[in-house]
């Protein structure tokens, strides 16, 4: 017998310290963006940075679905389904595993026009050949 | 099931005259508002994907641009981004309540929350559309055809140490590109936020059979809660770049 769990909402007091940790929380966000945080084996790079204030807003995030968005109350169906949609996003990632690893095998033309982030044409083995001869044969010249 | 044969009425002859909330397709309440529920959340997932998709392609041009996205990104108020993510928890939190009402009965509370929810939804479009888009619409900062990119359109912007102008006009336009487009989207949906929760305030005004079931003010705060998610992400990711 199913019951009546999805009625079960948080107490007033609940959200009400919700709203005060996402605030503190947001404050934290801000703050970290003031400061350099220096990354181990490379000081001047700002990766620290962008992982301190993802990992505050993931967390803002967590805190918003789990209790304004009530994931933390309901039934476990309504929990896996939202779980699920979150879950797809991090797939979504695998796209970096495409654009991340280009360069480890470089293919002609990619590297063409520096305005355009992922210019990609097809790959000519016979324009390849040339440039090896020393004639510079971009992939833009192929036709 | 009902053992009734006397009622023609297909709700009593499935068994579910007695709660008029209740359609006959659904074994009980529970049932009813848990599908409601899937319902709205595989929309949600839609919509993360959605907007899954332009933070993918942000995150691919920032890593490929890195310090021209931070150059170009003092065009950006942080102060302003900031009022409107506090602008939104708080909208969040009093959707949360009207829910809490909803669940209550309480009407006339549930009203309260949610146009308080709208205030909040207004004022955040006041500040981005007046305060942050109108701005650069005007120094012809808006990306396409009358884009300028030069000390007259930078004047407001430049500041000393500035190094804007350094920047690719092109890769100016793609960051700017980038934030139109995704806080666009975002402000599209406040706007239809504020259209719904206008809606739901009727039906509660009117205390209509739908304003009955809290579930429809929950559906509609899942909704109203994602809209704030998306935020939560778009103001570090765009407002506070690392150098």
């Amino acid at each position: 017998m199913a019951s009546d769990s999805h009625l079960n909402h948080p107490p007033v007091k609940h959200y009400v310290f919700n709203l005060v940790v996402l605030t503190i929380l947001m404050l934290a966000t801000i703050g970290a963006a003031q400061i350099h945080i220096p990354t181990p084996g490379n000081p001047e790079s700002p990766l620290m940075n962008n992982v301190v204030a993802l990992f505050i807003a993931t967390i803002k995030a967590g805190l918003v679905v789990a209790v304004f968005m009530g994931v933390r109350y309901t039934t476990t169906l309504v929990k896996m389904w939202a779980y699920t949609g979150f879950t797809w996003f991090t797939l979504m990632f695998i796209m970096w595993c495409d654009y991340g690893t280009r360069n480890w095998e470089p293919v002609a033309g990619w590297e063409g026009n520096p305005a355009n982030a992922l210019p990609r044409e097809p790959y000519r083995p016979e324009k390849k050949a040339a440039g090896e001869h020393g004639e510079s044969h971009g992939a833009t010249e192929a036709h | 099931m009902a053992t009734s044969t006397k009622s023609s009425s297909p709700v009593e002859q499935h068994g579910h005259g007695h709660d008029p909330l209740l359609h006959h397709q659904f074994e009980d309440m529970h049932q009813q508002t848990e599908s409601y529920l899937v319902g709205m959340w595989s929309f949600l997932v839609t919509e993360i994907m959605f907007f899954g998709a332009l933070f993918i392609m942000y995150s691919i041009y920032r890593w490929k641009y890195s310090h021209e996205f931070w150059e170009v990104h003092n065009l950006l108020d942080w102060k302003l981004g900031g009022i409107n993510t506090f602008i939104l928890l708080l909208s969040s939190f009093s959707m949360a309540m009207g829910v809490h009402y909803a669940t209550l009965k309480k009407h006339a509370l549930v009203n309260r929350c949610l146009a308080f929810t709208v205030l909040c939804a207004c004022a955040f479009l006041v500040i981005k559309l007046g305060w942050e888009w109108w701005p650069k619409w005007e120094h012809n900062l808006f990306p396409g055809p009358g884009f300028e990119w030069n000390e007259h359109s930078l004047e407001k912007y430049i500041k000393p140490g500035s190094d804007l102008l350094s920047v690719s006009p092109n890769i100016a336009q793609l960051f700017l590109s980038l934030y139109f487009a995704m806080t666009g989207l975002h402000g599209i949906h406040v706007l239809v936020g504020i259209l719904v929760l206008v809606g739901l305030m009727v039906l509660h005004k009117k205390q209509t059979p739908s304003a009955q079931d809290y579930v429809n003010t929950e559906m509609v705060g899942l909704y109203w809660h994602f809209v704030d998610l998306v935020w939560i992400f778009l103001y570090p990711l765009f407002y506070l770049i690392p150098k």
